[in-house]
């Protein structure tokens, strides 16, 4: 009952940004109103979100198959290591960085502004996919597959056991990664390759009509509904799990482990390099302490809000797993699911609309405005990881069989088992708080900088040396959080 | 025959499995036992080739296997039941049935047959969520036997279930036996027909073999001290 109190006003509050727009969006319904979607402008750019969204979802999953066999036929516990940190490195870092790296390269430059956004947004999303195909095939009982490999080869294996289980996680993975393209606007903003989500943004930016961009944020709200429904029909099984998985399958794949995982570390080392050469060119001890004040900023608001948003999921996970209906739990995580498959300038939008009804533009209400927009990003993540990695456990039975009180149970049982968990997340969505462009663009303070903005304006003045040592300092900052996951993390679990 | 020879496996820090030789004729019947932790399921997969980080030779039917993909094991017709049961969710009873016994291809008439003979009857289109813990138990069982195996390997498998049903299904086992002539060979806690004098008993404890015989030999001479608290409450 006492998390009902807690729980209940904050989920209120959470779906206010997105009431707010769609409170809107009713209110200002006319026919003139929708004529914008009748225009051959609508369309052109609709076509290229879509064009885009595609390529982007099918050229994840092949480097996401690759990344997943490699996974499972590496040897060695420490080569799967190391490929984890490099999938979870792609998707850490900010596509912003990827950008700098790679503009640096005349051959990137001469290529056309799509297949520029494609190769940067597939760096960017195919962790993501390897890391729910890693994931789904764990959870395949291992002696299914041990049974069937002593009855048949491992093609068909392959074909009649791990692709019919296989499926709904690939088809789960490619309608994320469709929706997150779809969605993705700076990258398409940056390189001139206009999309439906980049032209949103710059409507906002200028801030000419609210009304009229309230409606653009029609198409965003029924897709996101229509994937959602989808994934409701596709993950109503995924919420229990067997564990395990077999190793056995892809032992055949040994010899890839090695080149596959070169390639990869190449690649990142390869964008590294790329940032690092400009440094030499640059004084930077003076450039650490010109942008001292920017970095602080950035790491107390971002650390502020994955505090926060770690608390708020943690509360609403350990809510979804102590409530016994199947409709309450999946109904409660796909709403919760609503705001990663929207634009984070859509719930700024409804931020900004909240901040002219309050009527009140201070410094300190900015900022508050804008740890709310990460937050509305980072908590479905928050919910997912939770979800996926089965972090919690919880002792509720036990605890309420011997009666024991709630501050004897916090301290003995909930901050030995979670305190990892907790910790972990927060790390993890301070990483993601610090990536957050597009809530920053919008919602920021007049005169206030983070690093992320910093690093977008830098890049568009074409002060290279600076970005280049901002992207490295974010870089390791991902780097150094993505090991201590890890490590945090493998006391947890074993892959093998 | 299967055979391990010289065989050596690191299971955790200081807890080595070690088989200096071993032999298992055709058609018979070895039931290993033990306490738990002593090795058991790591012997029982090292006889099929199902660990991977072993050093060793196991040789099956005069072939060496280099491990479990080794393309000669697959024309070995070996079969493993485990008490995880390992059943295929997305397949229906009578599909596991065809899968097992064609790889692909339905089989109707085959796959009810087996069903039947398990307990399965009007069961053939039900999932394993769809199925009770012991319908789901005589499923994994038809699965086995419809491959008709040359080497049964059983880990445990009745080690959930009430002592009515596991007798029964050992008794299915022991018929399936008679008729096909597998090589039977079983992890166990249950003493179901330990007695039997054509049982061989291998006993396990940390990470080696101790005493190989009958339960006569074995009750004869304990060779340590849990072998003879084991005999007493056996008795």
């Amino acid at each position: 009952m006492k998390n009902y109190i807690i729980l209940f006003p904050l989920i209120f509050i959470f779906f206010l940004p997105l009431t707010f727009v769609l409170f809107q969006v009713a209110n200002g319904l006319t026919q003139s109103s929708l004529e914008y979607f009748t225009t051959s402008q609508f369309s052109h750019k609709l076509f290229n979100s879509i064009v885009l969204s595609l390529g982007v979802s099918i050229s994840s999953l092949f480097f996401a198959l690759i990344s997943t066999i490699t996974f499972f036929s590496s040897p060695q516990r420490w080569t799967r290591e190391i490929l984890s940190l490099l999938l979870f490195m792609f998707f850490f870092i900010s596509p912003i960085i990827y950008l700098t790296a790679l503009s640096k390269l005349t051959w990137f430059n001469h290529l056309s502004t799509y297949t520029q956004s494609l190769s940067v947004l597939t760096i960017k999303f195919f962790p993501l996919v390897s890391m729910i195909l890693i994931l789904s095939l764990v959870k395949i009982e291992s002696n299914s597959i041990r049974v069937a490999l002593m009855i048949t080869s491992s093609k068909n294996v392959f074909k009649y056991i791990v692709i019919p289980q296989l499926y709904k996680p690939l088809i789960t993975a490619f309608l994320i990664v469709f929706m997150l393209t779809f969605i993705h606007q700076e990258v398409p903003s940056f390189l001139g390759y206009r999309t439906y989500a980049e032209e949103f943004l710059s409507r906002i930016v200028v801030m000419d009509n609210i009304g009229e961009i309230s409606f653009m944020t029609i198409p965003f709200v029924l897709l996101s509904f229509l994937i959602l429904g989808i994934l409701t029909q596709i993950l109503n099984k995924q919420l229990t799990s067997n564990s395990k998985s077999s190793f056995l399958l892809f032992q055949n794949f040994q010899k890839y482990t090695f080149p596959v995982i070169i390639t990869f570390s190449a690649l990142f080392l390869f964008l590294n390099a790329l940032l690092v050469e400009e440094l030499f060119q640059i004084n930077i001890k003076t450039l650490f302490i010109d942008n001292f004040s920017v970095l602080k900023n950035s790491f107390i608001i971002s650390f502020f809000t994955g505090l926060l948003g770690s608390f708020f999921s943690l509360l609403v996970y350990r809510f979804i797993y102590s409530n016994n209906s199947k409709y309450i739990k999946s109904g409660l995580i796909l709403f919760m699911l609503l705001y990663w498959l929207l634009p984070s300038s859509l719930s700024s939008l409804g931020l900004i609309e909240l901040s002219i009804y309050l009527n009140d533009y201070s410094k300190s209400i900015g900022y508050i405005l804008l740890i709310f927009a990460y937050l509305l990003k980072i908590v479905p993540i928050a919910l997912l990881f939770l979800i996926s990695f089965e972090l919690m456990h919880s002792p509720d039975m036990f605890l309420k069989l011997q009666n024991i009180n709630t501050v004897n149970i916090f301290k003995h049982i909930t901050v030995p088992t979670s305190w990892t968990t907790w910790f972990t997340l927060t790390i993890v969505l301070t990483v993601f708080s610090l990536n957050e462009l597009s809530s920053t663009v919008l919602l920021i303070p007049p005169g206030e900088e983070t690093l992320i903005i910093k690093i977008y304006n830098l890049m568009h003045y074409g002060d290279f040396a600076s970005v280049s040592f901002l992207s490295l300092i974010q870089m390791s900052l991902i780097l150094l959080s993505t090991l201590l996951i890890g490590f945090l993390l493998r006391s947890k679990y074993d892959y093998a | 025959m299967i055979m391990l020879k010289n065989y050596k496996f690191d299971k955790y820090k200081n807890f080595y499995f070690k088989v200096d030789k071993l032999e298992i004729k055709e058609s018979e019947r070895i039931f290993i036992v033990g306490p738990s932790g002593s090795g058991k399921t790591t012997l029982l997969h090292a006889l099929c080739a199902l660990e991977s980080k072993s050093y060793g030779e196991l040789i099956i039917d005069g072939v060496p296997i280099k491990g479990f993909n080794d393309q000669n094991l697959k024309k070995m017709s070996l079969m493993l039941l485990t008490q995880e049961l390992g059943l295929w969710v997305h397949m229906s009873a009578q599909e596991h049935i065809s899968f097992a016994m064609t790889q692909g291809r339905s089989i109707k008439e085959e796959a009810s047959s087996w069903l039947n003979l398990v307990g399965l009857t009007n069961k053939e289109n039900r999932k394993p969520h769809e199925l009770s813990g012991g319908e789901r138990q005589r499923l994994a069982l038809a699965r086995a036997l419809c491959t008709q195996p040359k080497y049964l390997f059983l880990d445990e498998p009745f080690a959930n279930v009430d002592a009515v049903l596991a007798y029964e299904l050992m008794e299915m086992i022991n018929q399936q036996q008679k008729i096909q002539g597998f090589t039977l060979i079983k992890t166990t806690h249950h003493y179901l027909g330990l007695k039997d004098e054509k049982i061989i008993i291998l006993v396990v404890n940390q990470g080696e073999i101790i005493q190989k015989g009958t339960w006569m030999e074995i009750k004869s001479s304990p060779i340590d001290e849990w072998t003879k608290k084991w005999v007493r409450l056996m008795l």
